[in-house]
């Protein structure tokens, strides 16, 4: 609507912006949306399986401040991006503007690849992470043994793909109704996720190690058969190489690659910034908002469970179980049922669960959204099949977007189940690493390529060491992205840099290439040159 | 009338028109509806040339698609952007050869505060009704000198009566009700329309008659509205008052993608 801009110049008559919109999610809808696709739940459920078993003599709470200091350096030149060009698509937006066509849309294509991966992977990990472990507690508490064999059940090829896949689509049928929806039912599935990790955090702190030691025994002594299950699972992990020489430094630098992973959720509102309002506060407490509350929730629970549980106990238990050596616990060992075991209540686990389930869900919708986001986008610049834009008459949301987002994931899911190769290619997190630092590199030069553009953003007076405070903060946040890119690089357990995991990366990059030059000549046929939308001013 | 680009006026009946004849309803709301609803008074409107760049509709939602083909059919493009980010609450139109901006708003203009089209689209025609052209200027948090001129218009030339009372009056029961469970439109619409009254001796060419007119009905509708019952969710509201935003944020327009 157009609003008329004049001002009568008199007190009590205000000048109003020459026309509004109004934007579907506010800060705390873009809080909830970040924090959601940091999953703070499922962070610190992998830092506390993976740290203790694999990086032995790695300070996890050090691990933590690294890992959100430097995503927090990410996040602030994601924040200048966003508010430069406050619209939907994710980096595609950011990387059309300011890099080779090619190059902006192969990105985006990596990264949605990338997070429609984790999505599946989320879905994975519901399952075997959140309900086939509550219900081994259902059945070893209440001796149920109906819950023991449906615990078991649910792992099975096929009945995980299954329960996968409904997973999957249920997500793509909540966004399909509509965003404000999708953005309310999030709001209560956080509620219900925080609640389980302040009720964790509440049940370590009421905790003791030794009454952790004597319910484990009492539980577990029998299934293992043996006397002292704590000390024995400690020992055989020793026996089998585990151990650690003092606090490493190196170790936990590495380890930080489990904090950072999930902390790149924080900044994942810049795929909806163009459904955002008053968009640098919302982006800036979204971001750094999802960081802070991250850490701080991780530093706690990784504290008391050190202290209740034992960080030895965990990391020996964890390398048994997954190098299949020595003693471990018959479910994985995972700090739900480790709390269940403390309390001796397998309803403290189904609580606790609950809320890892939810947390864990949250980064399925999100995801989604994120790559339907970049599809919309790619469309609507027509590198991509129009259809990637059509709109439900119904719901008005972009159902073929959402539908072909929901069936790669399905695709991926069943690659994730069926195939013990793709459940490895956890190294596509570099390559999404490696195109966010792109973008961001683009954005150090960002102000001076296209001032047009920049001389109308709200940050563009502001200055910090005499530098545009996009390039500044760009700058920080590309010199982030490179440590974590090589970080993870090194690192052989979170991602690494295998060969035949190195060529699918790279064939994802080819992909993006083609396409882009495919799509070109097909529009070029039909009379289009899709350069002109990447040279387009975006509208203020 | 001192508006340039009339001839968008024409283009703006014409889709009404031709629109209503393939079964959907479009009807005109701002600056233009204000002139067709006040064409005793136009010379009172702005002594300032203002060039009409854009023409705005109220419509149903369930007729979304349709307005969607209808106006893509008359040789505007669509920004299905502008759809997929306010999920069909908005559609955004470019005629590409006269730069005509076309916005249609569905069920509802909601900026600052709500103003609901469902179920009214048949009460006038081609524009909104009176009332609704009120609301919609009462709901400007940050109104300005052009939104008051309009509204001193339409007070002028519309009185406040109660309901079925015809499509030249002003419905003071509609709006009172509205006032009575959402304490913040009420506190915007009765700061504004005070706001109106106080700026009656800006304009010169209002005689004495005329601003006792405005004043009368600006009082008739406060009175109503004050007099009124209110919700428990409206008292409860009242009590924190400004302390707390009370309408709704308006961003700058811009892409969505």
């Amino acid at each position: 609507m157009s609003q008329s801009s004049e001002s009568g110049g008199e007190q009590r008559i205000f000048l109003r912006k020459a026309s509004g919109l109004i934007r579907t999610a506010g800060a705390f809808d873009t809080f909830v949306f970040n924090i959601g696709l940091v999953s703070v739940g499922l962070g610190v459920g992998t830092i506390m399986f993976y740290g203790p078993a694999y990086y032995a003599g790695g300070d996890l709470i050090l691990a933590c401040l690294i890992g959100g200091v430097f995503m927090a350096a990410i996040a602030f030149g994601m924040i200048c991006w966003s508010v430069t060009l406050p619209r939907s698509g994710g980096i595609y937006v950011f990387g059309s503007r300011s890099l080779p066509p090619f190059l902006a849309l192969t990105l985006s294509l990596v990264e949605i690849t990338a997070w429609l991966f984790y999505c599946a992977i989320a879905a994975y990990w519901i399952i075997i992470l959140g309900i086939s472990p509550t219900l081994a507690m259902i059945g070893y508490v209440t001796g149920s043994e109906g819950a023991l064999n449906a615990a078991n059940w649910v792992v099975e090829p096929w009945p995980m793909f299954a329960i996968g896949s409904l997973i999957l689509i249920l997500s793509g049928l909540i966004l399909s109704a509509g965003m404000r929806f999708y953005l309310t039912v999030q709001k209560v599935v956080f509620a219900t996720a925080i609640l389980g990790s302040i009720l964790l955090i509440v049940v370590l702190a009421l905790g003791t190690r030794e009454e952790f030691v004597a319910n484990f025994t009492a539980i577990m002594g029998p299934v293992i058969d043996n006397p002292d299950p704590y000390a024995a699972i400690i020992a055989s992990a020793k026996e089998n190489g585990w151990g650690y020489d003092g606090s490493s430094f190196t170790q936990t630098l590495l380890v930080s690659n489990w904090a950072f992973l999930p902390l790149i959720g924080s900044a994942f509102s810049i795929a909806i910034g163009g459904e955002i309002k008053s968009v640098e506060k919302s982006q800036t407490y979204g971001m750094l908002g999802a960081i802070v509350g991250a850490v701080v929730i991780w530093v706690i629970t990784i504290t008391l469970a050190n202290n209740v549980i034992g960080y030895d106990f965990l990391g020996a238990a964890v390398f048994n179980l997954l190098e299949g050596v020595g003693i471990s616990t018959p479910t994985d060992p995972a700090i739900t049922l480790m709390a269940g075991i403390l309390m001796k209540s397998w309803v403290i686990t189904l609580l606790v669960s609950i809320g890892l389930i939810c947390w864990m869900w949250m980064w399925i919708p999100g995801m989604h959204t994120f790559a339907v986001r970049a599809l919309v986008a790619w469309s609507f610049d027509r590198v991509a099949p129009d259809a990637l834009g059509k709109i439900s008459p119904t719901r008005h949301t972009p159902t073929v977007a959402i539908t072909v987002s929901v069936i790669i994931t399905v695709i991926f899911m069943y690659l994730f189940v069926f195939s013990s190769f793709f459940s490895t290619i956890v190294i596509l997190i570099e390559a999404a690493v490696l195109a966010w630092s792109i973008v961001l590199l683009a954005g150090v030069f960002f102000p001076y390529r296209r001032p047009d553009i920049y001389e109308k953003s709200p940050i563009a007076s502001r200055k910090i060491l005499g530098l545009p405070m996009m390039t500044f903060a760009c700058g920080l946040g590309f010199i982030a992205s490179q440590a974590y890119f090589w970080n993870l690089f090194f690192d052989e357990v979170a991602a690494g840099h295998a060969t035949n995991q190195l060529i699918i990366v790279g064939g994802v990059f080819a992909i993006g290439v083609i396409f882009y030059f495919v799509m070109k000549a097909y529009r070029a046929s039909q009379g289009v040159d899709v350069t002109l939308a990447f040279k387009e001013i975006p509208i203020e | 009338m001192t508006l340039l680009n009339t001839h968008f006026v024409d283009e703006a009946l014409r889709l009404v028109r031709e629109a209503e004849e393939s079964g959907i309803q479009l009807r005109i709301l701002g600056s233009v509806a204000y002139r067709l609803h006040s064409p005793s008074h136009l010379h009172l409107f702005d002594e300032m040339a203002r060039a009409l760049t854009d023409v705005d509709f109220a419509a149903e939602r369930r007729q979304s698609s349709a307005i969607r083909d209808f106006m893509v059919g008359q040789g505007y493009e669509a920004n299905d952007g502008m759809i997929v980010g306010t999920e069909g609450a908005r559609h955004v139109y470019l005629h590409s050869e006269t730069n005509l901006n076309v916005d249609v708003f569905t069920d509802e203009l909601f900026f600052c505060h709500r103003i609901p089209f469902k179920g009214r689209l048949d009460l006038d025609y081609p524009t909104i009704t009176t009332t609704d052209l009120l609301l919609e200027k009462m709901q400007i948090v940050e109104i300005n000198l052009k939104d008051i001129k309009d509204t001193l218009v339409l007070l002028l030339e519309h009185p406040i009566s109660e309901p079925e009372a015809g499509r030249e009056s002003i419905d003071g029961a509609y709006i009172t009700g509205i006032m009575s469970k959402d304490w913040g439109f009420y506190y915007t619409f009765t700061t504004n329309i005070q706001k109106v009254v106080d700026f009656i001796p800006e304009f010169p060419s209002l005689n004495r008659d005329q601003a006792d007119i405005i004043k009368g009905r600006v009082h008739e509708i406060v009175r109503e509205i004050e007099s009124a019952p209110k919700s428990l969710k409206w008292k409860i509201r009242a009590k924190i008052g400004t302390r707390q935003r009370w309408y709704q944020e308006v961003s700058d327009k811009g892409e969505v993608f």
